[in-house]
Formats: structure tokens, C-alpha cells, sequence
């Protein structure tokens, strides 16, 4: 099954990990290398990923069967822990690819970024940030439900302590919120979790005694769709919806958004990114590939409900983030807004649907991550997020000017560049849903409108106008780093906004398949 | 001979008074005493209750209540050494750096 | 043939480029600018040769580039087109865009970032383009918002100025307001098509949804009590989308402030090619408006009550570049009433004329703010007449076309969109229209007599004439503004020809004394407001007030300030939102949704504080609780084992 025939998928989870692991033989006190190395392995990381949708199959040769699990591709299975039947299983579809193509992408740019940015214990921040990337890409990758835990908890330890040991003034407070929001959500997850495993080791172990249990993912979705395992209604949605709170929590769905601004204010820029970059991403992947395919006739049942609090998250997103006078606020409010389009793509449960919110998801990191990046290069400058005290920086940093401008477009939905082709991709889904129809997209089409509103305004402070501020009058523009962050962050933003039909392509089989199964589970049931 | 009711109500004397040195005496010393006293009053009424019993099962375990008191104290003295050296009291009342 | 379309909207795009990515000195980035659409321009003769070559019926020419967006049943090509209609919009688009490149080189000479300017410059004229070559709608919406983005940047373009950023964003949001329709139309369309195309591609593919609008005849949606006929829904959804672009109201409000652009960026995005925009699209659409009996009412009167309105505050202006800004407004209206009466050849027309002779107006005023050291206050002007001989000519030739006068090119459009009310009964539109018409005359002469005739008020600058390279173009268009009607003279009718394959309309009637009363009043009215305003001339004072102000007093402030309708829309909507966004932003977010979840944590936390009080640390006290505990259970025993 495996096209490559050595264990590509571990080599590319690993390889951070053993960074990790390398750094830690070098001095403390030698940042300079303690950066290269990330930087290094980071790099590496992204290279070995490309290979991933060069020998990806867009129409694998085993057809998507009704009722059969998701066809993998790269796949590893080893036993890991028999007694419970879990196993350390990896493999990727076309929902998972570009996801960890984003993560390994991005992965080479925070390190870039925090050149300039992180001074204090650089060893260990490194470390923190490769493991993090081990840990992201393990979620995306993970085919066993616990191992899919594990590396699911996992992000949550490095990050906390990005946040609490290289935040700003009030680090601890949002560090410590949230671990335990975040972690209460997924508790939950774990419980539902084990009384999934359970169900089934009792469902099938009444037909084949002696069966141990698994956590196989596919092997719940086989047993499920063949009837082997059958879930009642009021247990199916109460499974759904610990599944659902969890990676609500994580998206951060309206309205579990309230960690997300204090997190992001207080992280450093690194973890900014990777936090709007990647992390928000483990929510909408865990929908899409969990409850999605897990509980179909509860997606369902719940679809427009979340879709409701969805649009409330776009329009609530984009106002709250037009009244922010903090930079890096305004651009986590807006991650509010973006993400609720990717919820609302997931649940209008169609292939417009769900491949727009795929690509939504991809487009959020990599124009959020430019925004925080954006921040970080002014915060390194003057020390301060205020808008207010910004201002007529188009003269004095043309280069970093245009850049901004070409990001906050992005994020704004312009035609021609990647965010509009999810954001309309996503409302064509919703518009065609018929879980959902028009009065959703009436209002999410407002949040379109608030989003330029919002962008505009953070631009127009910050580069229009008339040089304020005398100490904004000499700024240095953009150096190299920088400048290699900002352009390599632009190659992909303009070429899926002139070329999205490459990466639907890469997603299409999967979702098809997806939403296949969905349409078959709603007429079954 | 001597009705079994007579240890029982020896014995039941005998723990009270324990109960009463742990709760009301604040020297650590004599707490340990009093825990001694409950643990052998327990050991008569077992002892009381084999021979009338004519059975093995509750002498066997007045052996084992003979050991752990034993190593009870072993352990407490220990503990209450170390307390002493630190503190330079053996008052239970002074040691409460566990409040929450 | 196909590679020759594509061309040319990939010249200025190569421009745009070049001008972003290699050059760096000023006499380059204008020569190359210029240059490209130069060649874009001769490039779009070419084609439309090739176009006349066909027979009338075969005249489009579909282009696919690649598949643009491709998930599930939704596909939209990367495909543009080229067709009579699309021919006569890129000759405006190239052809003035070319003449604004250079007079820029003028214009712009000695700017510090003149080089951004021609690549914006150059943008725009490419989305422009793909605007009106696109065979789909999400294409056109590229270009759509693209022209929007250059708006932007170029409205902004001396963003040193507090003005210029606010108007810059002003024009963008106000545009998306309209965009976000579009967008709704966009995909009711896709709904009830299954494709954006316009057209099919000749190939045998699927034919596009203006083929088949009667698909969708009588087909309804909506409540049961108040049904509407999808054809109603998505042209009327189209008709906000335009509202926005082509500033009618109720959204007309950004386009006076965007004045605060350079001015050849005026004359070009605000008059004579952006904003013509929302016209394009309802002509390129005009079978679903016409599909609707409802939508096309609408759209008349909108025009119609743009027109007035705007035609009305025009006159009341003192800026030199918003007389016409609001002038601009109001021939829009014009146009678009066309389009709601089924004039779509008159409004394509008027579309064309307009494009020539208000390019050519608002050129001349950019000459004469070049020419008096940036001065745009008409009460500082006067008497330039014999100072800037060549841009007084162009200016009142200009300003006679746009008033309608005999024969210039204005007169034949505007005619016959007047004829067309009258010819098919819609007399509240034609006298709306008429008293515009004779509104135009008015606030025209009476700019032409503030800024040229008199006396110099404001002796602060000595005024002078503008070089060459900005008056030759000025030239060239006031040519084009003498003749500009020959393309659809009455009695030629080429321009109804050539558009025949695309709106299917015949040519109308000549309407001998409507053209004649309409000219005596044009002329009649011109010169009453030459005569007022020159006459009263010494009543004029910089910073005073207008000498009509004394006989009609608050109107003429109501007039001033386009009756108040951005006021109104500055004290409801934006304040509004604003005191919403503070008040979800600063009291909700924190208090309500966030207070929430703090206070399920506060709760655990002072829970757990009241659990800690009963661990004193005291060791008797937890044995006496231990001992209570143990009697209570023993307690319990005995109870329950009586």
C-alpha cells in the first residue's frame, strides 16, 4: 500500500522530534547555532514533505467504496499497544495533505521569524517549537484514534509554555487559560473516546470472543457503516458532540473564541503564527475527518445549529476585530471571523463545502500567519501593538507596505488571490447546502464586507496618513529575513488564488468519497 | 473464670482513653503513647475474644498488630526526630505547614 | 486570434510588472506605460477588424485559458471573450487610457513616486479589461474588484493626506457593500444554471446562462406570501452590485470624496471607464434584466433619481473636480436609466460619449489645477481664459458636449435616450431626464464662467498654460468630442449595428423636436448660468457664499452637501456599526462571552477555596474529625442492624 516502500510519513513526523533531540547537545548559550539547526531541520522537514504530493495519487487506484473507510495513502501500521489493540498507524488522504504541507511549509518561516524576535533561551525555545511541529504534524498524520489523542495533547504542552515563558506582560494568565480551556475541551474527547472503544470491544467481542478492542480509525468506520457496530441516536450525538466540543474549542468556534485574542496577544510572534497558522487547523481537520465520518446521521442532525453559530462567529468576529485598537487582537478577532467560514463550509456537508473549507483552512495560515508576522516586524521596531501610534509607514517602509497590502488582501477575499477562492468556495457550498441556503450566506456575505472594513482599517493606520510619530520616521524596512518570510509566505497566496484547481485536485477524491458516504448514511438512516 | 465481657470492657476503657490522649495531649510523645494504648487495646479484646472463641485467627492477627505497631514507631519516632530537629518542638500543635 | 485577445490585456499587465519588479527611474515608467497600452490599444484595432471580417451573427471569440476553480459540480473557467460589446468597451478603455497614460507623463512629471503610479495605472487598465473581456461572471468579478483595488490605491495615492486614506476606504467599502449582492447574484446564477459562463465556448461544452435565461421564466422562490421570480432575484441583486460601481444611489456617496485621487486618475477610474462599469455589466446581462419586468423598473428610476439628485448637487459645488464628480454621478444615472427603459444601445452610447468628452473635462481641469499651483477652489479662480488658451478651448468644448449641444457628441447620446423614454412611454423618467439634461447646461456654464471668465480673484499664483504633452491629448479628445457621435447618428446607425449581434435592438426613431426643444433649452439654460455667473462675478468671494444662496437659501446648502445623504449615512450606519463594534468589542466579548467562562473557572476556584478552610493543618483536628467519622459510620451500623 505503501508507494515509496521506506516509512516517509515517520520520517517526516520524526525528523523534528530528533532536531529536538540535537539541540540539546548544543551549548545555551550558543543561540546562533541553536537557530541554524531549527532552521536547518525545519528546512529539511519541508523538503522531504514535497514529496508527498508529487507521489500522491489524486485518483488512488482503489476506487472509494460507499461505506468504506477513507482509501490511505503512505501508510505505516506497526502494533503498539496490543492489550488495548492500538497501533501506531500513519497515513494521509487527500483532507490531510495540504494541511501537512502547510505545517511543514510554515515551519521553516517562524523559525525565521524569531531571529529577530526571541533573545532570551533560544535553545529552549527551539526545541519547543520543533517538537510543537512533531506534534502538529503527528495530528494530521495519526490513523489510530489514540495515537491521534496523544499527539493531540501533545501540541497544547510546547505551546504553553511559548506563551508563558516568551509572552509579554500578562503571559501566565493567558498561557494558563489556555492549557485549560483547551484541555477541558479535549477531555471530553477522551472520554468519548473510550466509550467508543468500549462499544465496540463489546459489540464485536459478542460476535468474535476474545477480541481485544482497537482504536483503529478505519476499522470503526468499516464496522460502523457495516453494521457491526451501531450506535443509537442519543449516544451517537452525545459522542458527536464531546468530539464537537473539542475541536470547537480548538477552531475557536463563536463562542469558545475568548482564549484565542489572549493567547495571541501575549504569545510571541513565533507562536503567534503557529498558533493562527496551524493550530486553529487541528479543529476544522478534527470535524471534518471525526465527526464527519464518525457520526454522519448526528452531522446532520446538527449541521445547521453549528452553521448558526458559525455565521454568528463571522459577523461577531469581524466586528469585535473593526473596534480593536491592538494590532494583534484585531488580527486574532479576524481568525475568529475566518474560521467560522471553514465551520460553516464543513457543515454545509457538501463537496463545495468541505474542499473550500479545506482550502480556507490552508489560506487562514498562511494570510494570518503573514498578518502576525506583519505585527511582529512592527512590534520588533517600536515596542508597541497600538495602532495609534503608527502611521504613515508607506513612505518609510515601502517594501514591508506592499506586503502588507498583498496580505491584507489576501485575508480580505480579494479575486485573484487564495482567500476568495475558499471564501466563495465555502458560500457556493453553503448557497447549495440544502442543510443550509441562503439566509446563512446573506449574512456570511456581510462578514466579506466587514472583513475589507477591518483590514482596511488596519492598513490605512498604519501605512496611510501622514508620518506621526518621530520615532516611526527612521524605521528600517524590511531586512533579508524578513523579506525571505514575506515573499516566500506570497508564492502560495497568489498562486492559489490564480490556480486553486491544483490543490482541489489533490482533495478532490477524498471529499468525494466524503460526502459520498454522508449522502448514503442520511438516506440509510 | 473470668467472663469475656470484663476484658471487653477493659479493652473498650482502655481505647477511650487512647482516643482522648490523641485528641486532647499535644505532646507528639505521648500521642504516640496513646496510639500504643488503642493498638493494645485492640490486642485484648482479640486475645479476649480467641480464648473464647477457641480459635487461632484472632492471635494471629494480634501478631500482626504487635509488627505494624512496631514499625509504626520506628517510622514515627523517625519522623518526630527530624521534626524536633527542625522545629525544636515536639508540640503537634506547632507543626501545621500543611494548612491549605 | 485567440492569442491576439489574450494580448491585450497581458500588455499592461507586462506593464504593470515591469514598472513593479524593474524600473526605477520616472521618464521609463511613463514611456513604458504609456507604451503598453499604446500597444493595447492597437492591439484591440486589430481584433476588432478581425471581428467586422465576420459575419454578423459568428462575431465572438471565446478564449479558455485553464480551469480556474474546479471542486465537485462547481467549475468555473480562467476563459475571456471578445464580441462587438466587448470591442467597443476595450477601444474606450485602451484608446482614453492611453491618452491619460501620457498626459500623466505630464501631469505626474516630478512626483517622488511616480513609478508607482504607472504600475497602479497599469493594473487598472488590465483588470478594466478583464472586467469587460471576462466570459464569466466570477472572472468579470476578478476584474470587478480589481478596478476597485486600483481605486483604492490610487484614490490613496498621496496617502500623506488624512482626506485621501479616508476616501480611498470609503470608495472600497462602499463598493464591497455592492460586491457582497453580487456575489449573492453570482450564486443564484450558479444555482439555477449550473454555470457562470456567459457563453458557451464554441466547442460543443455547455452553453452559457445568457443563452438560456428562459430557463427560468416564471420560476419563483421565496415565502409563500410574497413570492418573487428568480429572474427578479438575481437581476436585482446585479442592479445593488452595480448601484456600488457605477455610483448610483443610494451608494453614490464615495465618488465626490474619491476626487481626492490625482487627477488623470479621476478622469480615467472616475469617469470615464471604473465607474462605467455597473453599465457594462447590466448591458452584458441584459437578458435576465429584461427577463424581469419588476428589476428593470427599478433600475430606471434609480438612474433617473441619480441623475437629479446628483445633477442638482453638481450645481451647488465649489471644487472644480467635484462639479464633475457629481456631473459624472448624474450622466451615469442617465445611462442606467437607459438600461431600465431597454435602451441598452443608448446607454452603451451615451457610455462611449460621455467616456470621451467627461475624460476630456476632467483632463482640462487637472491642466487647470496644474496650471494655478493646485488650486481646485473655483472661488480662487477666473479669468484663465487668456492664460490657458488651448485648455479654455478643450474645456468649453467639453463642457458643450456634456450639456448636449448640437452636434456635438453628447447631444446625439443623450438624445436618444431622451427619444427612447418618450418613444415607449415612460414620461415621469423623460421629464426627470429632460430637467436633468437642462440642469447639466446650467452647472456647466456656470463653471465654465467661475474658472474662465471674470477676473482673477485669488492673485496668489500666476497661472499658466500646460506643456505639450498634456494639452496634445487634451486635443485629441476634444476631436473625439466634436465627431464622437458619428458612430451612431441617427441615421446611420452603426453603432445599433455592430451591437445588434449582442443586445438585439433595432435602431429607434429620430425625434426631430424633441432634439430641437432639447437643444434650445440646453443652450437656453447654458447661458443663464454663464450670464449669472458672470454677471454676479464681483458677488463671489473666497470662503463666501454662492449668489444663488440669497434666493433660495438652506436648498442650495441642502444642494451643497448632495441633501445630505452622506451625513445621514456617517450618523446611522458607520455610527452605528461603530457603537455596536465598541460595544461587542468592550462590554460583550469581555463581560458576557469571556465573563462566562471566567466565571465557570472563578466558580471551581472559590469552591475550592471554601473546601481549603478545613484543612487547618492541625494533626488533632483531623483526628477528631477521623473519630467523629468513625463513630457516625458505627452509628450508622447500629441503626441499620437494629
Amino acid at each position: 500500500m505503501n508507494q515509496l516502500g521506506f516509512p516517509l510519513l515517520s520520517l517526516i513526523l520524526w525528523l523534528p522530534a530528533a532536531g529536538a533531540l540535537a539541540l540539546l547537545f548544543v551549548p545555551r548559550a550558543n543561540a546562533g547555532l541553536a537557530r541554524q539547526v531549527s532552521l536547518a531541520t525545519m528546512i529539511a522537514t519541508f523538503l522531504l514533505s514535497l514529496l508527498l504530493p508529487l507521489r500522491f495519487e489524486t485518483n488512488p487506484m482503489q476506487m472509494a467504496v460507499v461505506g468504506a473507510p477513507p482509501v490511505m495513502q503512505f501508510v505505516e501500521e506497526v502494533p503498539w499497544l496490543p492489550i488495548v489493540g492500538a497501533t501506531y498507524s500513519l497515513g494521509i488522504d487527500g483532507i490531510s495533505l495540504w494541511l501537512v504541507m502547510l505545517t511543514t511549509f510554515l515551519g521553516p518561516i517562524v523559525t525565521l521569524s524569531t531571529w529577530d524576535s526571541v533573545h532570551k533561551d533560544v535553545r529552549n525555545f527551539q526545541i519547543l517549537l520543533l517538537i510543537l511541529q512533531t506534534a502538529m504534524i503527528g495530528v494530521f498524520v495519526a490513523q489510530d484514534l489514540l495515537l491521534f489523542y496523544l499527539f493531540w495533547e501533545f501540541t497544547l504542552i510546547p505551546m504553553t509554555f511559548l506563551i508563558g515563558i516568551w509572552g509579554s506582560q500578562n503571559r501566565i494568565y493567558a498561557a494558563r487559560k489556555f492549557f485549560l480551556y483547551t484541555f477541558a475541551g479535549s477531555v471530553l474527547m477522551l472520554l468519548a473516546l473510550i466509550a467508543l472503544h468500549i462499544l465496540h470491544r463489546d459489540a464485536i467481542a459478542a460476535v468474535e470472543p476474545g477480541f481485544r478492542g482497537t482504536f483503529s480509525f478505519s476499522q470503526f468506520v468499516s464496522d460502523l457503516r457495516a453494521g457491526r457496530l451501531t450506535l443509537d441516536t442519543t449516544t451517537e450525538r452525545l459522542l458527536f458532540g464531546a468530539f464537537f466540543l473539542a475541536f470547537a474549542v480548538k477552531v475557536p468556534l463563536w463562542p469558545f473564541h475568548t482564549w484565542l485574542p489572549d493567547a495571541h496577544v501575549e504569545a510571541p510572534t513565533a507562536g503567534s503564527v503557529v498558533l493562527a497558522g496551524v493550530l486553529l487547523k487541528l479543529g476544522g481537520y478534527g470535524m471534518i475527518r471525526y465527526n464527519l465520518t464518525l457520526f454522519p446521521a448526528a452531522s446532520q442532525w446538527a449541521a445547521p445549529a453549528l452553521a448558526v453559530l458559525a455565521v454568528i462567529g463571522i459577523i461577531y468576529g469581524a466586528a469585535v476585530a473593526f473596534a480593536q485598537s491592538d494590532m494583534k487582537k484585531l488580527v486574532a478577532y479576524s481568525s475568529v471571523s475566518h474560521m467560522g467560514f471553514v465551520v460553516l463550509g464543513i457543515f454545509a456537508l457538501n463537496a463545495e463545502g468541505i474542499s473550500g473549507a479545506l482550502l480556507q483552512m490552508v489560506n487562514h495560515g498562511l494570510s494570518t500567519s503573514a498578518l502576525f508576522l506583519m505585527v511582529g516586524v512592527l512590534y520588533e521596531r517600536r515596542h508597541t501593538r497600538e495602532l495609534a501610534e503608527y502611521g504613515g509607514l508607506w513612505k518609510v517602509m515601502p517594501v514591508f507596505a506592499a506586503f502588507s497590502l498583498l496580505v491584507a488582501l489576501s485575508s480580505a477575499g480579494l479575486p485573484g488571490l487564495n482567500g476568495f477562492v475558499g471564501e466563495f468556495t465555502i458560500i457556493t457550498g453553503a448557497f447549495r447546502s440544502p442543510l443550509l441556503g441562503w439566509i446563512y450566506v446573506a449574512f456570511a456575505v456581510g462578514g466579506v464586507v466587514l472583513a475589507a472594513a477591518y483590514l482596511l482599517k488596519l492598513f490605512r493606520s498604519v501605512f496611510m496618513g501622514d508620518v506621526s510619530q518621530p520615532a516611526n520616521a527612521t524605521l528600517p524596512d524590511l531586512n533579508r529575513r524578513e523579506l525571505t518570510a514575506f515573499a516566500l509566505l506570497s508564492i502560495p497566496i497568489v498562486v492559489i488564488g490564480v490556480y486553486p484547481a491544483f490543490f482541489f485536485a489533490g482533495m478532490q477524491h477524498s471529499v468525494a468519497a466524503l460526502v459520498a458516504d454522508l449522502i448514503a448514511q442520511a438516506a440509510g438512516s | 473464670m473470668v467472663p469475656t465481657s470484663y476484658y471487653i470492657l477493659l479493652s473498650a476503657i482502655l481505647f477511650t482513653i487512647g482516643v482522648l490522649g490523641v485528641l486532647l495531649r499535644r505532646n507528639a510523645i505521648v500521642v504516640f503513647m496513646s496510639v500504643e494504648l488503642m493498638l493494645n487495646a485492640a490486642n485484648l479484646a482479640l486475645v479476649a475474644f480467641a480464648r473464647e472463641q477457641l480459635g487461632v485467627e484472632a492471635q494471629v492477627l494480634v501478631f500482626f498488630v504487635i509488627t505494624v505497631a512496631a514499625a509504626e514507631v520506628a517510622v514515627g519516632l523517625a519522623l518526630l526526630v527530624a521534626i524536633f530537629r527542625t522545629k525544636r518542638t515536639a508540640d503537634v500543635d506547632e507543626v501545621s505547614t500543611l494548612k491549605g | 486570434m485567440e492569442l491576439l485577445i489574450w494580448l491585450i490585456p497581458l500588455l499592461p499587465f507586462i506593464g504593470f510588472l515591469l514598472n513593479v519588479f524593474v524600473i526605477r527611474r520616472e521618464r521609463e515608467a511613463g514611456l513604458v506605460a504609456s507604451g503598453v497600452v499604446v500597444a493595447a490599444f492597437v492591439v484591440t484595432l486589430i481584433a476588432v477588424a478581425m471581428l467586422a471580417g465576420m459575419p454578423p451573427e459568428e462575431r465572438r471569440i471565446v478564449s479558455t485559458a485553464w480551469e480556474w476553480i474546479n471542486t465537485g459540480s462547481f467549475r468555473v473557467p480562467f476563459a475571456i471573450m471578445f464580441d462587438p460589446l466587448t470591442a467597443v468597451m476595450a477601444l474606450l478603455i485602451t484608446g482614453v487610457g492611453a491618452l491619460i497614460h501620457i498626459y500623466s507623463i505630464g501631469y505626474m512629471h516630478g512626483d517622488p513616486r511616480v513609478v508607482r503610479y504607472f504600475a497602479y495605472l497599469n493594473l487598472f487598465v488590465t483588470m478594466m479589461l478583464f472586467l469587460v473581456m471576462a466570459n464569466n461572471l466570477l472572472l468579470l468579478f476578478l476584474g470587478w474588484e480589481g478596478v476597485g483595488l486600483c481605486s483604492f490605491l490610487l484614490i490613496g495615492f498621496w496617502f500623506e493626506r488624512k482626506s485621501a486614506g479616508e476616501a480611498a476606504v470609503k470608495a472600497f467599502i462602499v463598493n464591497r457593500i455592492g460586491d457582497a449582492a453580487f456575489i449573492l447574484a453570482m450564486l443564484a446564477v450558479f444555482t439555477y444554471f449550473g454555470t457562470l459562463n456567459f457563453y458557451g465556448d464554441g466547442e460543443g461544452g455547455q452553453i452559457g446562462f445568457l443563452e438560456r435565461v428562459s430557463d427560468i421564466a416564471g420560476l419563483r422562490i421565496g415565502p409563500d406570501w410574497q413570492p418573487i421570480f428568480v429572474s427578479t432575484a438575481i437581476s436585482f441583486l446585479l442592479l445593488i452590485g452595480a448601484t456600488g460601481k457605477s455610483a448610483q444611489f443610494p451608494l453614490f456617496v464615495w465618488l465626490p470624496d474619491a476626487m481626492a485621487g490625482p487627477t488623470p486618475v479621476s478622469a480615467l477610474i472616475h469617469a470615464a471607464t471604473m465607474v462605467t462599469g455597473g453599465v457594462y455589466l447590466m448591458a452584458r446581462t441584459e437578458a435576465l434584466f429584461t427577463a424581469s419586468f419588476t428589476t428593470q423598473g427599478w433600475v430606471a428610476w434609480i438612474g433617473a433619481v441619480t441623475a437629479l439628485l446628483a445633477g442638482t448637487a453638481a450645481m451647488a459645488q465649489w471644487d472644480i473636480k467635484r462639479v464633475l464628480a457629481y456631473s459624472t454621478v448624474s450622466q451615469l444615472g442617465f445611462m442606467v436609466a437607459a438600461c431600465g427603459m431597454g435602451a441598452y444601445v443608448a446607454a452603451i452610447f451615451h457610455l462611449l460619449t460621455h467616456g470621451i468628452f467627461k475624460a476630456l473635462l476632467f483632463l482640462a481641469a487637472g491642466s487647470v489645477i496644474h496650471g494655478t499651483h493646485d488650486t481646485q477652489d473655483m472661488r480662487r479662480m477666473g479669468g484663465l481664459k487668456d492664460a490657458m488658451p488651448i485648455t479654455f478651448r478643450t474645456y468649453v468644448i467639453g463642457a458643450l458636449a456634456l450639456a448636449g449641444i448640437v452636434p456635438l457628441a453628447g447631444f446625439w447620446s443623450k438624445d436618444e435616450i431622451l427619444a427612447h423614454a418618450i418613444s415607449h412611454g415612460h414620461t415621469p423618467i423623460f421629464i426627470i431626464l429632460f430637467l436633468t439634461s437642462l440642469l447639466t447646461a446650467f452647472y456647466m456654464g456656470r463653471q465654465v464662467a467661475l474658472v474662465f471668465f471674470g477676473t482673477q480673484r485669488d492673485p496668489g499664483y500666476h497661472p499658466h498654460e500646460s506643456p505639450a504633452i498634456m494639452t496634445v491629448p487634451l486635443i485629441v479628445l476634444a476631436v473625439g468630442a466634436v465627431i464622437g457621435g458619428v458612430i451612431n447618428l441617427p441615421v446611420l446607425h452603426w453603432l445599433t449595428d455592430w451591437l445588434e449581434p449582442v443586445l438585439h435592438e433595432k435602431a429607434g426613431e429620430f425625434n426631430i423636436w424633441l432634439a430641437l426643444i432639447a437643444t434650445i433649452g440646453a443652450v437656453g439654460t447654458g447661458y443663464l448660468g454663464w450670464w449669472v455667473y458672470t454677471t454676479n462675478a464681483a458677488r463671489i468671494k473666497i470662503g463666501g457664499k454662492d449668489p444663488a444662496y440669497r434666493y433660495s437659501g438652506d436648498i442650495w446648502e441642502g444642494m451643497e452637501e448632495a441633501w445630505y445623504l452622506d451625513r445621514l449615512y456617517q450618523r446611522t450606519v458607520v455610527a452605528g456599526f461603530e457603537q455596536l463594534a465598541n460595544f461587542l468589542a468592550r462590554v460583550f466579548d469581555p463581560q458576557g462571552v469571556d465573563g462566562l467562562v471566567m466565571g465557570i473557572g472563578r466558580f471551581f476556584g472559590g469552591l475550592a477555596n471554601g473546601v481549603r478552610a478545613l484543612q487547618t493543618g492541625y494533626v488533632r483536628t483531623y483526628a477528631l474529625v477521623f473519630t467523629v467519622g468513625v463513630l457516625l459510620v458505627l452509628g450508622v451500623m447500629l441503626w441499620f442492624a437494629r
